[in-house]
């Protein structure tokens, strides 16, 4: 039983990483109703085990090496991911999310900034991509025309959205 | 990065790798430290991107639905849709039967009938027939159930006693009553305006029911909605809603927990509660609080394939395999409980009922029972299965892995009760560290 004042501690932690390791759960698998799922359980794991964190060492490699045996035991129903790792590429995956992650997350504000400066064309792909969730096919049928010329076109969007984040961090002074 | 490699960097982003695909991009991940970090770059920035455009979309969608049509400009559009006598005979039909004077600023909205049981419009009878394709301002029912199919994967069943007017092919007035939406994605943005406040659809299944004394109320049973409500003082709130989650709201007394919804049976749906049934009320001691969840009471709704919580729309109460569903369970009352309660350790439910009843607690049969549940109850001997469950779940000890997933065996306790309270304690002892399953609550007349 955590005492209450570990309880507010891992509060504050998992409030800070929770959006990174959802990124994670959400980069490795495809469904959004199992992300939550393993995002939850995960959540209860880290509760489970939180007497055993060390303090003196950043708490986000640790929550992720937590999600990602959740993610191994939700590994048996392979045709929801997004990828099928072996385990030790698994491993180098998530050591790699964790010291990338924190250096990437000054970007999103960036990010919001160019989102908005898409052409209505790219925007309205870009809807039925992420907000309707249709894959290139479908999206394919709906805007009649070929599934590797949407593929192309989200492409070439997310290059121009990356470009943009990245002169807009090179004018506020950030890295990359 | 390679051409290659940013080929299957960038299918893989799209979920859309062949199994070879998939070889070849882990060859090429393990064959350099590189290539993995520029891997893990771009789906850290493709969930950015996600999350990013996610919240840009839905904040527009909410933004359109709030801008209400053009009414004259809509119906001219809609005019010049109208094809042949038979839409125009229904739309005056429609029009003279369920006529009122603001109606006549509304636009007209195109729609299915998918069932329409018992209609009764207040002036007089309604005529549709279930396939019927219909033009409607309003919908004004004193008796009867109405199910129509909109524009947008829109549908929605409306239950008599109902008033309702369409202020858009996105937006539906409701003045009194109950309407059950289901929305597809062409829909999301779709929303229901009652006199406290708004129901904005994100992609979900949802219930609304509008009171004339001015309280609303939302039970969400997929996906999500927002709910907007203002107070006396102009004041807005607002909340989003998942499934398994409800709430009240007015202008006098703003945003509270709606604890008990009377469920539809056969489908997901709010119903109208009947309040002579045997269960007078479900509460439990956690107050109001954020999470705003709430209990289904499903009249007479237990039978094979019947579902357990209001939070989980996966898992269903089943016989074990090569054995007869128990009779006498069917057609007992079910209390759908909230899963994510199973870890509350000072958790209770208290379930009036308003005659004496057998009630019965179906619990997760891996664990030893609770205190309470062995001082009150008595176990049947009686067992059944629940799920299927999430698949992650299957490693878990004591899941019995069928084809469409894992299942849990459970235990059917029953004690007799009533008229009164009756109080169930948490789902688990404190001793116990174990993760177990929220429990599910029956009752039924005692046959005596």
């Amino acid at each position: 039983m955590l005492s209450e004042k570990d309880q507010e501690l891992f509060t504050a932690l998992w409030t800070e990483v929770q959006p990174e390791v959802s990124r994670y759960i959400a980069s490795l698998v495809g469904d959004s109703s199992a992300v939550r799922d393993i995002l939850q359980s995960t959540s209860l794991a880290l509760l489970r085990k939180f007497s055993q964190y060390d303090p003196a060492l950043p708490f986000l490699p640790w929550a992720l090496g937590v999600a990602k045996f959740e993610l191994l035991a939700f590994r048996r129903d392979t045709a929801r991911n997004r990828i099928c790792f072996n385990t030790s590429l698994l491993d180098q995956y998530t050591q790699t999310w964790a010291e990338v992650a924190p250096r990437l997350s000054e970007e999103k504000d960036a990010l919001r900034l160019c989102v908005k400066q898409l052409p209505p064309k790219e925007r309205d792909l870009m809807r039925l991509r992420y907000f309707e969730e249709l894959n290139s096919q479908e999206i394919a049928k709906r805007l009649r025309i070929k599934a590797t010329n949407v593929r192309v076109r989200l492409q070439r969007i997310r290059e121009r959205l990356r470009n943009c984040v990245q002169q807009r961090l090179k004018l506020e002074g950030g890295s990359l | 990065m390679n051409s290659e490699g940013q080929q299957l960097v960038q299918r893989s982003l799209d979920s859309e790798l062949t199994g070879s695909e998939s070889e070849a991009l882990e060859n090429w991940l393990q064959a350099d430290p590189e290539h993995l970090r520029m891997y893990v770059e771009e789906h850290l920035r493709h969930e950015q991107l996600r999350e990013v455009l996610q919240a840009e979309f839905m904040e527009e969608a909410v933004q359109h639905s709030l801008k209400e049509p053009a009414p004259q400009a809509d119906f001219t559009r809609r005019n010049t849709l109208l094809v042949g006598g038979f839409a125009l005979a229904a739309m005056i039909l429609l029009m003279i039967s369920i006529w009122r004077p603001e109606a006549a600023t509304s636009p007209i909205i195109s729609a299915q009938v998918l069932s329409a049981t018992g209609l009764k419009g207040r002036m007089e009878p309604i005529h549709w027939q279930s396939g019927e394709a219909i033009q409607l301002q309003r919908v004004d029912l004193e008796a009867g159930t109405l199910s129509l199919a909109l524009a947008s994967e829109i549908f929605l069943e409306f239950q008599a006693p109902v008033e309702a007017e369409f202020l858009g092919d996105m937006r539906l007035r409701l003045y009194q009553g109950r309407v059950n939406a289901e929305v597809g994605s062409p829909g999301k943005g779709f929303t229901v305006v009652t006199d406290a406040g708004e129901v904005v659809d994100l992609g979900t299944r949802f219930g609304v029911e509008a009171d004339r004394d001015g309280e609303s109320r939302v039970a969400v049973f997929t996906g999500k909605v927002q709910v907007r409500s203002t107070d006396c003082n102009r004041q807005q709130k607002t909340i989003l809603l998942s499934e398994g989650q409800a709430a009240r709201f007015s202008v006098l007394a703003g945003l509270r927990r709606w604890d008990q919804v009377a469920l539809a049976a056969k489908e997901a749906g709010i119903a109208a509660a009947d309040f002579d049934a045997l269960i007078r009320t479900v509460r439990d001691n956690l107050g109001d609080q954020e999470l705003h969840p709430f209990y289904g009471v499903v009249q007479g709704g237990m039978r094979e394939g019947a579902l357990t919580y209001t939070d989980k729309p996966g898992p269903k109460w089943q016989a074990n395999p090569g054995e007869p569903f128990p009779h006498w369970l069917e057609g007992a009352d079910v209390v759908r409980t909230y899963h994510q309660f199973r870890n509350r350790r000072r958790y209770e439910l208290t379930i009036t009922l308003n005659q004496a009843a057998t009630v019965y607690v179906i619990h997760d049969a891996r664990v030893p029972p609770p205190a309470w549940l062995k001082e009150t109850f008595s176990d049947t001997g009686a067992r059944l299965r629940i799920g299927p469950w999430n698949p992650a779940t299957a490693n878990q000890p004591g899941f019995i892995v069928d084809e469409d997933g894992p299942y849990l065996p459970v235990a059917v306790w029953e004690c007799q009760a009533g008229p009164g309270d009756l109080t169930l304690g948490p789902p688990r002892d404190s001793k116990t560290t174990f993760s177990i399953m929220m429990y599910g609550v029956l009752v039924k007349r005692s046959s005596s």
